[in-house]
């Protein structure tokens, strides 16, 4: 091999170990399974709701969004009296206060002081792709912390375009409303809020987006401001300056 | 029908989490296919309304909406579609099509932008039953599809958006106002007991997207701060 030639093959040798290294590095920013499970499972929590007679009347799961805030569907906290949220591990669970509401969106937030847990971070819904991996992971049946994996099947949006819905195959069960849906970055895609009974139906799966939960004290501030607007015009009260902080 | 049935008979609905006294204490909404739940789904669908489409009571000029009619009955069973022209109350029934399980239903129009109530029903030996009655407000040039059925003994039907065949749609105003041998429900009623539905598509509040326009706070006002 003449000097010219040997260069010409070290230069593309070297091109393509800097490609390997490269696409190496790439397939490494996703977490395993595991290291997603291990990272973002302290932050999903159990919801149990109670009647008035203290009674058990639902169960779901919640997301940690930051100290001491939880995120669920409001469809989990329907009709209860008093609302507990319980850490896996946790025998004891502790008492929580309906804080935030978008019932429109099915998004509620809780309060619990005790709630100590990794805030998760939420994922960007612009950044969601149809064929990327997402994990369920929550509460269904009971059965605290599930995971589940399966991909990011479509992005269901309304008449209007705006997206609406992440449809999943992650699998999901009744108690898993409220859980989180996240990329293998372990980043929050949404609340895992809706799925499929029907018996021909297999892994269709919903989330309402991440997005919405940034929204959600603004939004909520503004349902307070038009449902007691006279209220609040009289007394000059701001109902949004008390808004608890959410996860970015 | 196979790309109707995957959008059509999506039904969202709550599941009842253990609770002692059987409450519907959901933690995670459902979606379920059968009749009569699709039944429930045209009912639901209300809360995906858009205000200012329903019940303007004011016909709009030119275009009307064209209405199909499909019914699976036994061989000697005849399924009708009847307009009723009190759509308020449910009254004065008018025949827009009928048919049999060997003869397909004429195509029927309906006035665009007023109010409609149609009554799906299935005539047995001369006699009605399996009567299901929507209000909706048809658009102009949209096609409408009531599709039914009574097939041993479960009887249902629903009424379906299919400008887009290949993407049938409920239609987002529709309130079911009566089912099987029940008597019709003031519109009002209907509309306020309507549960979400057509979560799957959303809707659209003040310009920004949501599951369910018609949700209310109702429900969370035991936990609520005074």
């Amino acid at each position: 091999m003449t000097k010219p030639a040997f260069l010409r093959f070290a230069r593309k040798l070297l091109t393509w170990l800097g490609l390997l290294v490269l696409t190496a590095a790439a397939a490494g920013t996703g977490l395993t399974p595991a290291e997603l499970f291990a990272r973002v499972s302290p932050s999903v929590w159990r919801v149990q709701t109670l009647d008035g007679d203290g009674l058990p009347l639902a169960q779901g799961s919640a997301v940690v969004v930051a100290a001491g805030q939880l995120v669920t569907n409001c469809h989990v906290l329907a009709r209860a009296k008093r609302v507990q949220v319980r850490r896996d591990g946790q025998t004891r669970p502790m008492a929580a206060k309906l804080v935030l509401w978008d019932a429109q969106r099915d998004l509620c937030q809780l309060e619990a002081a005790g709630a100590v847990a990794p805030a998760v971070v939420l994922g960007r819904s612009s950044a969601v792709a149809v064929g990327q991996p997402a994990y369920a992971i929550g509460h269904p049946k009971g059965l605290d912390l599930t995971l589940s994996a399966g991909l990011v099947s479509s992005l269901r949006r309304n008449t209007a375009g705006q997206l609406v819905l992440v449809q999943t195959s992650a699998a999901i069960s009744g108690g898993s409303s409220g859980g989180g849906l996240f990329n293998e970055e372990g980043e929050l895609l949404g609340l895992t809020t809706i799925a499929s009974i029907a018996g021909d139906a297999q892994n269709l799966n919903f989330a309402i987006p991440a997005d919405w939960i940034r929204d959600l004290p603004r939004r909520h501030a503004a349902l307070l401001a038009a449902s007691s607007s006279a209220t609040a015009a009289s007394s000059g009260a701001n109902p949004s300056a008390s808004a608890p902080a959410v996860g970015r | 029908m196979t790309a109707m049935h995957a959008e059509a008979d999506f039904q969202a609905t709550q599941l009842a989490a253990p609770a002692l006294h059987g409450k519907p204490g959901s933690s995670l909404l459902l979606l379920s296919r059968n009749l009569l739940a699709t039944l429930g789904l045209a009912w639901l669908t209300a809360c995906a309304s858009n205000p200012g489409d329903s019940s303007s009571g004011t016909p709009s000029h030119g275009l009307g909406a064209r209405l199909l009619l499909r019914g699976t009955v036994a061989p000697d069973d005849r399924f009708a579609l009847n307009l009723l022209t009190d759509a308020l109350r449910c009254t004065e029934p008018k025949l827009l099509s009928s048919g049999t399980a060997q003869r397909t239903p004429e195509p029927a129009m309906l006035a665009a932008g007023a109010l409609t109530t149609l009554e799906f029903q299935v005539l047995r030996a001369g006699q009605p039953s399996c009567a299901l009655r929507w209000s909706f407000t048809p658009r102009p040039g949209r096609t409408y599809l009531v599709q039914g059925s009574l097939t041993g003994g479960t009887c249902g039907a629903r009424l379906l958006d299919v400008s887009s065949p290949e993407r049938p749609l409920i239609p987002s105003d529709a309130v079911l106002r009566s089912l099987p041998g029940q008597d019709c429900v003031p519109l009002s009623q209907a509309r306020a007991a309507a549960p979400p539905s057509s979560l799957i598509r959303g809707g659209q509040h003040k310009g920004e997207a949501v599951l369910n326009p018609n949700a209310s706070t109702r429900d969370l006002q035991g936990l609520m701060p005074p």
